[in-house]
């Protein structure tokens, strides 16, 4: 039979640890090492070891693309035009 | 002293070339209860699993076996069970949330009770959800059955595991 009043004391003495830092991460390092189980064996640069955090893959600066929309306009050529008239 | 509580449960699978000689592990990130092998309560629910999902090579296999439910999470049938696996679920939830401003996923709530030896205490967890599938009632617009599943942690409370029939998915 399960003590249920013990467990839960269990699970509140480790929850009362927990702490942002310590929450953040066991969460970081689970989705990294998910993401490598799910890139399978191979050599990868552990993130968590160099002190990067996930701010770092967005510092670069990305330049947005300027779209200059020309006026359009249309250009009726005064030669044809007339032919066109006179045809 | 405990007593024995030992049921009559389900596993489904695909046919294999060989029988299993114990249920499969499902390591799906979507499994509700994480890494555990999952029995079905219910041979109706086995066999509608198997003609839904373990379709790959045209025949599913149901095995059954005597499940010892003494020392597992009964979220299901025992009211204290449940009361204290919603307390515990929305409290781990509720701490992430507010100490981390992060909310888990199922796998990630899963693998915290895990890696803090949390889910080792107990043999396995009774679970159920209800069928939003219609050909699953007899009744039109009432889901009244319950769809209950164990996931067993703890491989020893299983006994007498053995193929019960092979069915050909239609």
């Amino acid at each position: 039979m399960i003590d249920l009043k013990q467990l839960e004391d269990e699970i509140d003495a480790v929850l009362a640890k927990e702490t942002e830092d310590s929450l953040l991460t066991w969460l970081y390092q689970k989705r990294i090492s998910d993401m490598k189980k799910r890139l399978g064996e191979g050599v990868f640069e552990s993130l968590i070891d160099c002190n990067l955090n996930y701010e770092s893959f967005f510092e670069e600066v990305i330049t947005p693309f300027i779209i200059i929309a020309e006026e359009q306009s249309t250009i009726v050529d005064d030669c044809n035009f007339c032919y066109g008239i006179a045809a | 002293m405990t007593p024995h509580l030992t049921r009559k449960m389900y596993h489904t699978q695909e046919k294999w070339e060989k029988p299993l000689l114990e249920a499969e592990t499902c390591y799906r990130d979507d499994a509700w209860l994480g890494e555990a092998k999952y029995y079905w309560y219910s041979e109706d629910d086995a066999i509608f699993w198997g003609l839904k999902s373990k379709r790959r090579t045209g025949y599913y296999e149901i095995y059954i076996a005597d499940v010892d439910c003494s020392n597992i999470l009964d979220t299901v049938f025992n009211e204290s069970h449940y009361l204290f696996w919603i307390r515990q679920i929305e409290k781990v939830a509720k701490i992430f949330l507010t100490r981390a401003r992060e909310k888990p996923t199922l796998k990630e709530l899963n693998d915290y009770f895990k890696d803090k030896g949390i889910w080792t205490k107990f043999d396995g967890i009774l679970f159920q959800d209800i069928s939003n599938n219609p050909d699953h009632y007899y009744v039109f617009g009432f889901p009244y059955k319950k769809r209950i599943q164990l996931a067993v942690y703890n491989n020893s409370i299983i006994t007498n595991f053995g193929l019960h029939f092979v069915g050909q998915c239609v």
